[in-house]
C-alpha cells in the first residue's frame, strides 16, 4: 500500500501553509515533526481529504484519494488537533454514534467500541460524560475512536499535547502496538514521540519538509554541529544569548554545562557531543 | 440510515435549549388556551340572562342552529332586527355586542355598520353561498394555530440552526467528515432528521390544539363558509370554502411553512461557523420580512406570512393551462421546491467543508 504525496501545496490567500510536498509513505510509523505553524496539521488535514490542497495530487496506489470518496475514508482513522466531542455523550455513547458513522453495524460497533475502550483504559468510566474526563482520557477516547473501523491509514495530529510524561509514554506504546499493518503518521514538537517509535521522520518547516529519513538518519543532519562545555554561570547568560544552547545543566562543582548547537566550535575549550534527535529540532527551529 | 437519523433527530432534542423552548411553548400554548378557552365564555340569552363556559356554548351553538344554512338578505335583517328584544339588548347595555352570539355582531358589522349593505354587496360570485352555522372552535383553533405557529417558528430555528454550526463549533466536523458515511449518509441523516423534527412540531401543534379547542366547542360547524368571520381575518378569502376545508389548508400551508423553515435553518446551519450565528441570522430571516411591506405574493412564499394562512388564502386564482389554480397549491409547491434545494444546498456546503 502507497500512499503518495505529489507537490501538493496549499495557500491562503498569500500565506504559503505547505510548500510543493512531495513524498511516500507505506506501513510503518511515520512521525511529522516541526513547530508550531510549519504546516503539520494542513498536511494531516489534506492528506484526510478535509481540505483541498491548492496544487498537487495525494494518491492510494496511483488512485486520487479525492476520488475514492467512501471508499478512501473507510481506510481512515484520523485523530484531529483538537479532538471535538459531544461534552454530554458519555464515552460509550460516543463511540457507538462514531462507529455508525464509520458504517459499522450495531452489533459490532459495540463489540469494538468494548475491545477498544478496554485497550485505552477506559472501560470502566464508559457511562461517564465526555466533560468530566481529563485531558489524557479525552486523548485516550480520541485513538480508540479512530481506531473504531480498523483504518489501515491512521493519522494523528499531535496525539500527545497535554499529556503528562507518563500518558506520553502509554500513548507512544499504544501507537506503536497499532502501528502493525498500518500506515501510521503522527506529528508532534516533541521530540521524544518520534524519536523511540518511528520507522521514518519528516521535518517539516515553513510548509516544507527540509529532511526526511530515518531517526538515525535525520540525527546525522546535525552531526559535528553539536558542542559541550563547561562555563562559569556568569559566562553561562552571555553564551545563552550568543548561541543556540540546548540544554544548561548546573555541574555538582558550581559551573554550568552547556550543549550548544551550531556549525562552528563556540569556544576553545568546546568538545563535539553526539547529537540526539532535539539537537535536530533546535538546530533547524533555532529562530 | 435509519439508524444515524435516530442519532441525529435525539442530538436535536437532547439540547436543553431545545427543552426550554418546547417546554415554553407548551406553557404559552395552554396559556393562551386558557386565556380565550371555554371557561372564559359569556353569552347574553334573548331573554337577558347571562351564561358562562360550558352553558354559554350550548346556548351559542342553539341559537346558531335556528339560523344555519345559507345567509341571505332576509336572515342577515331578522337577525339584526329580530333575533334578540329591544329589552334583553339594553339590559347588557353598551356590552351588549361583546355578549350576543357571535354571529349576530358578524351581521351588524358586516351589513349595517356603515351603511345598509346587502349579501350582493359583500360576497363576491366565486364565494359561492354563504353558510352560516356555529364555527366557534374552528375559529379559535385557528387562531391559536397561527399564533402558535410563530412560536414553533423559534423552536424550529432554534433545534436545527445547531445541526451543522455545532460540528464546526466542537471541532467533531473533522471527525465526521473523515467518516466513511460522514460527507453521505450521515449529512441526508442530518437533513431527514431536521424535517422530522420540523414536521413533527407542527402536527404536535395542529394536533394537541386540535383536541383542546374541538373537545371544548364540538366539531359542528365544519361546513360554515370561512367568510362568516367576526375577526375580519377571513373576509377577503375569494373562494368558496367552509372552516373544515381552511383547516385542511392550513395544516398543509402550516406544514409547508415549517419545513421551508427547516430547510432555510439548515442552509443557513451549513455555513456559519457557530450556533450563536446560526440561531441569530435563522432567526432574523424568519422575522424581519414581517416588518417590511412586501406584494403579498411574495409574502405568500414566506414562512412568517405562510403561518398566517389568509396571506396565501387571501389570493385569487391564477389561470394556468387552461385551469384556475388556488395561489395555496402554488405556494405549497414551492416552498416544497425551495426546500428541498435548501436541503440539498446545505449537504453540498457541509460534505464540501474546509476543515480548519
Amino acid at each position: 500500500m502507497e500512499l503518495r504525496i505529489d507537490r501538493v501545496t496549499k495557500k491562503y490567500g498569500n500565506k504559503l501553509a505547505v510548500d510543493r510536498i512531495s513524498t511516500a509513505m507505506d506501513y510503518g510509523v511515520y512521525g511529522l515533526l516541526g513547530a508550531n505553524g510549519a504546516g503539520k496539521t494542513t498536511l494531516m488535514r489534506m492528506i484526510c481529504d478535509i481540505q483541498t490542497p491548492t496544487m498537487g495530487e495525494i494518491l492510494l496506489e496511483g488512485t486520487p484519494i479525492r476520488d475514492m470518496g467512501e471508499a478512501y475514508r473507510d481506510l481512515l482513522g484520523y485523530l484531529p488537533q483538537n479532538f471535538g466531542y459531544y461534552p454530554d455523550f458519555t464515552a460509550w455513547r460516543f463511540m457507538l454514534y462514531i462507529g455508525a458513522l464509520k458504517g459499522l453495524p450495531k452489533a459490532a460497533a459495540k463489540e469494538k467500541s468494548m475491545e477498544l475502550l478496554q485497550e485505552v483504559g477506559l472501560w470502566e468510566i464508559r457511562n461517564k460524560k465526555i466533560k468530566t474526563f481529563s485531558g489524557g482520557m479525552k486523548q485516550r477516547l480520541g485513538i480508540a475512536q479512530a481506531m473504531l473501523n480498523n483504518p489501515r491509514i491512521l493519522v494523528l495530529d499531535e496525539p500527545t499535547a497535554g499529556l503528562d510524561p507518563k500518558e506520553r509514554v502509554r500513548f507512544r506504546n499504544l501507537i506503536s502496538a497499532m502501528a502493525q499493518n498500518r500506515l501510521v503518521l503522527f506529528s508532534t514538537h516533541i521530540v521524544s514521540d518520534v524519536e523511540y517509535i518511528s520507522r521514518k521522520i519528516f521535518v517539516m518547516k515553513e510548509g516544507q519538509i527540509i529532511h526526511e529519513g530515518s531517526p538515525g538518519e535525520v540525527r546525522k543532519a546535525a552531526e559535528g554541529k553539536v558542542w559541550e562545555c563547561t562555563v562559569t554561570a556568569a559566562e553561562a547568560d552571555v553564551m545563552a544569548r550568543k548561541f543556540n544552547v540546548g540544554n544548561l545543566r548546573n555541574t555538582e562543582d558550581g559551573n554550568v554545562l552547556l550543549r550548544i548547537i551550531q556549525e562552528e566550535r563556540p569556544t576553545a575549550d568546546a568538545r563535539q557531543a553526539e547529537p540526539v534527535l532535539e539537537d535536530v529540532y533546535l538546530y533547524y527551529f533555532r529562530e | 440510515m435509519v439508524q444515524l437519523t435516530r442519532y441525529e433527530l435525539r442530538k436535536i432534542i437532547g439540547k436543553k435549549m431545545v427543552w426550554f423552548m418546547l417546554i415554553f411553548m407548551a406553557f404559552f400554548n395552554l396559556l393562551a388556551y386558557f386565556k380565550m378557552g371555554a371557561a372564559r365564555e359569556k353569552v347574553i340569552t334573548t331573554e337577558g340572562e347571562i351564561l358562562e363556559g360550558t352553558e354559554a356554548i350550548r346556548y351559542m351553538q342553539e341559537f346558531d342552529r335556528r339560523y344555519q344554512g345559507e345567509l341571505t338578505d332576509e336572515k342577515a335583517e331578522e337577525l339584526h332586527d329580530k333575533a334578540y328584544s329591544k329589552e334583553a339588548a339594553e339590559k347588557a347595555g353598551k356590552y351588549f355586542y361583546n355578549l350576543c352570539p357571535d354571529i349576530i355582531q358578524y351581521v351588524d358589522n358586516r351589513f349595517y355598520r356603515e351603511k345598509g349593505m346587502t349579501t350582493a354587496d359583500v360576497f363576491t360570485p366565486e364565494m359561492g353561498k354563504i353558510q352560516l352555522g356555529y364555527h366557534k372552535g374552528y375559529t379559535l383553533l385557528l387562531f391559536q394555530g397561527i399564533n402558535m405557529m410563530l412560536v414553533a417558528g423559534c423552536v424550529i430555528v432554534t433545534a436545527i440552526a445547531p445541526v451543522f454550526s455545532e460540528e464546526y463549533a466542537k471541532g467533531t466536523d473533522a471527525l465526521i467528515l473523515t467518516a466513511r458515511y460522514g460527507k453521505t449518509l450521515l449529512v441526508r441523516a442530518k437533513i431527514a432528521a431536521a424535517f422530522i423534527f420540523g414536521a413533527l412540531i407542527c402536527m404536535s401543534v395542529v394536533g394537541v390544539n386540535g383536541i383542546l379547542f374541538l373537545s371544548a366547542y364540538g366539531t359542528e360547524g365544519w361546513d360554515t363558509s370561512v367568510q362568516v368571520d367576526i375577526t375580519g381575518r377571513n373576509w377577503t378569502v375569494p373562494y368558496e370554502m367552509n372552516y373544515g376545508e381552511m383547516l385542511g389548508y392550513a395544516v398543509l400551508i402550516w406544514l409547508a411553512a415549517c419545513l421551508l423553515l427547516t430547510g432555510m435553518t439548515l442552509l443557513i446551519s451549513a455555513c456559519c461557523r457557530t450556533s450563536f450565528a446560526a440561531v441569530v441570522l435563522a432567526a432574523a430571516c424568519f422575522v424581519v420580512p414581517v416588518w417590511f411591506s412586501i406584494p403579498q405574493w411574495v409574502q405568500a412564499m414566506m414562512p412568517a406570512y405562510q403561518m398566517q394562512v389568509t396571506t396565501v388564502l387571501g389570493l385569487t386564482s391564477v389561470s394556468a393551462f387552461g385551469q384556475k389554480i388556488m395561489p395555496l397549491w402554488i405556494a405549497i409547491g414551492i416552498s416544497a421546491t425551495a426546500m428541498i434545494a435548501f436541503g440539498i444546498a446545505a449537504k453540498k456546503k457541509f460534505a464540501g467543508w474546509q476543515v480548519g
